[in-house]
């Protein structure tokens, strides 16, 4: 395995008008590596996954992927990047949306691409169904799909099963292991904490910076809580 | 009815807009600018309502010297005494919109005919220009001739006398209004609904959030802009054909040009559409805003680039804004190929298109800069 990370962060900044969205954010997902990105709204998590998808440029700090600037790494279609909110051509079905991000990203067999992504999210039955028809689960996992075309080497999911049902999230899971087993690295937000305690590493983030890492259990060993929901609240709350 | 409930409703749209303050600039500052420009456009000045022609003399008696020099003194006329060869040259480049031609016979059909005729030969490419150079051509025969002619003691002449043999260098009497608007209101349509058209679909990218996503994907910026340019294209293409073919076989209007030429005038003009709609996609935060940019857009394209007021009878101040118009070299070119059927290879066509050519290009980078400024 290489000993480049995934994904290296150091001292991120970003400013937007008077308030520090990033400030001095550090960060490593290692390749097979999953990584929760925890934090009351606001935080700062969205920022940084754009700033990870080359959207928001720093105004400091550093950000590589793969040993490469955030840009090149995007260029070079290693990062599957799925926005919090499902953007998708409503026009279009489910099969013309993931075809056309399959030949933005260049991928050498998109139509395998395709089957797998949309097997992987169980939408395979729907696949020429006009997006705009779907309801809003369904357009999570299509979303969700696109970004993992190609099994990109990093995957930046920003709140991935938001209206996803719990047997569905579970099969989410077990899919995303089979992807780190084979060296996939994954930076995920989330709310939901079962999501949470399924991360190889979770990282706390509050005013733009990360203020707790570790494993679920240490996290919770350091807020002396017995659940992750309480541990993330009461770190949430302590003053820096 | 609760009051309580409509006042609600009012004061949450007043609440709303007072936030879009883009908004309410464009809702104040569109209709000033508008009225502004309308309001200056349509004040009289001098010159505006004068006519450039040709007066060319070839009468072998006194009388056709005598009344040219009456013509070219009327203050109706911006008028050059020319050679017959001359006169036809300035006519075919654009320097004069009439000549007005006293024959050999002049002289001699006014003794023995008691007739006066004068031959006016328009230019005829443009129904507008027409209209304005024969008003011209009628009050300058009226207010300088009479006088001419009394002076002269011909037996029993007088202005009632004067008749006007009108010919077309281009179109003519058999031309309908409707083949003379054809020429300038094809590209008109296209580019407005093309403008449009992308202009609120790139706004639906943006806004949809599927913008991010193509963003951060190996797509470029660039490539980004010319799939859409290419994308645009076939819909613009297919407007082309359907109202080419629909103006000149289901309405049989009149076009002297080769169709090739039409298409290639045409191209140059949606290629400027689908940019300049980029590009302000790019300046509206939503729907509303870029409904406002029409107007902006659209009015100051039908005022002054010759569509329906003639560029030449524009007030000195605004007419050089009429060469920053698109609109105004698609005109020309338009109605060089459809009235005037100038062949594609053309000076004015090959310049006129080379112009929208250039326009597009530079819109397409300004647009692909503004993409990738909303990024950093």
């Amino acid at each position: 395995m290489p000993t480049t990370a995934a994904l290296s962060a150091q001292g991120v900044r970003k400013r937007f008008h008077d308030i520090d969205a990033l400030a001095g954010l550090d960060l490593t997902v290692a390749a097979g590596e999953i990584v929760g990105l925890l934090g009351p709204n606001g935080s700062g998590k969205t920022t940084f996954i754009r700033a990870v998808a080359g959207l928001v440029r720093p105004d400091g700090g550093t950000i590589e992927v793969l040993g490469r600037q955030t840009r090149d790494a995007v260029a070079a279609g290693v990062v599957g990047y799925m926005t919090q909110t499902a953007a998708l051509y409503q026009e279009l079905t489910v099969e013309e949306n993931l075809s056309f991000f399959a030949a933005l990203r260049g991928l050498r067999d998109p139509k395998a691409a395709i089957s797998e992504a949309l097997g992987v999210v169980d939408i395979t039955s729907r696949r020429r169904s006009i997006v705009a028809t779907l309801s809003g689960g369904m357009r999570q996992r299509v979303s969700l799909a696109i970004a993992l075309l190609g099994r990109p080497p990093l995957l930046l999911l920003d709140e991935p099963t938001v209206g996803v049902d719990p047997a569905q999230r579970r099969e989410f899971w077990s899919y995303f292991r089979t992807l780190t087993r084979a060296g996939t690295a994954m930076l995920v937000s989330s709310h939901v904490m079962d999501e949470a305690e399924r991360c190889d590493r979770l990282a706390l983030i509050r005013s733009g910076r990360v203020i707790a890492q570790g494993s679920a259990a240490e996290i919770r060993g350091r807020a002396g809580t017995a659940d992750l929901e309480e541990a993330f609240l009461k770190l949430s709350d302590e003053p820096t | 009815m609760s009051g309580r409930r409509i006042a609600a409703v009012a004061r949450r749209i007043v609440e709303q807009f007072r936030r879009d303050r883009r908004t309410l600039a464009l809702l104040v500052g569109v209709p000033l600018l508008l009225l502004l420009l309308i309001g200056y456009l349509f004040t009289p000045s001098t010159g505006s309502a004068r006519a450039s022609v040709a007066i060319v003399n070839e009468d072998r008696g006194p009388a056709g010297a005598a009344l040219a020099d009456a013509l070219a003194a009327s203050p109706s006329l911006d008028a050059r005494r020319l050679s017959a060869t001359d006169a036809e040259g300035a006519l075919r480049d654009g320097t004069v919109t009439a000549v007005i031609d006293f024959g050999p016979t002049f002289s001699q059909d006014a003794l023995t005919q008691r007739r006066i005729a004068l031959a006016v030969r328009l230019e005829g490419s443009d129904i507008f220009v027409n209209g304005n150079t024969m008003g011209a051509i009628q009050k300058a025969v009226f207010e300088s001739i009479s006088g001419a002619l009394a002076k002269l003691q011909l037996p029993g002449a007088s202005t009632a006398g004067i008749s006007l043999n009108v010919t077309y260098l281009y179109g003519g009497p058999d031309w309908g209004t409707l083949d003379y608007l054809a020429p300038v209101l094809i590209p008109f349509l296209a580019f407005f609904l093309i403008f449009l058209l992308t202009d609120v679909s790139f706004l639906r990218e943006r806004a949809s959030g599927t913008l991010e996503r193509v963003l951060a994907s190996p797509l470029q910026r660039t490539e980004l802009v010319i799939g859409y340019i290419a994308g645009f294209f076939v819909f613009a293409l297919l407007q082309t054909v359907i109202l080419v073919v629909f103006a000149l076989y289901v309405l049989g209007l009149r076009s002297n040009g080769p169709v090739v030429a039409i298409f290639v005038v045409q191209i140059g003009i949606v290629l400027v559409a689908v940019n300049l709609g980029l590009l302000l996609s790019a300046f509206a935060r939503n729907e509303f805003q870029a409904v406002q940019f029409i107007p902006i857009v659209i009015l100051p394209q039908i005022l002054l680039s010759g569509l329906l007021i003639p560029i030449a009878s524009l007030p000195d101040l605004l007419r050089p804004f009429a060469w920053a118009m698109p609109l105004t070299y698609v005109n020309e070119a338009s109605r060089a190929v459809m009235v005037k059927g100038a062949p594609l290879t053309d000076a004015v066509v090959v310049r006129d298109v080379g112009a929208l050519l250039l326009l597009a290009l530079v819109l397409a980078v300004l647009a692909s800069r503004t993409i990738r400024r909303e990024v950093a």
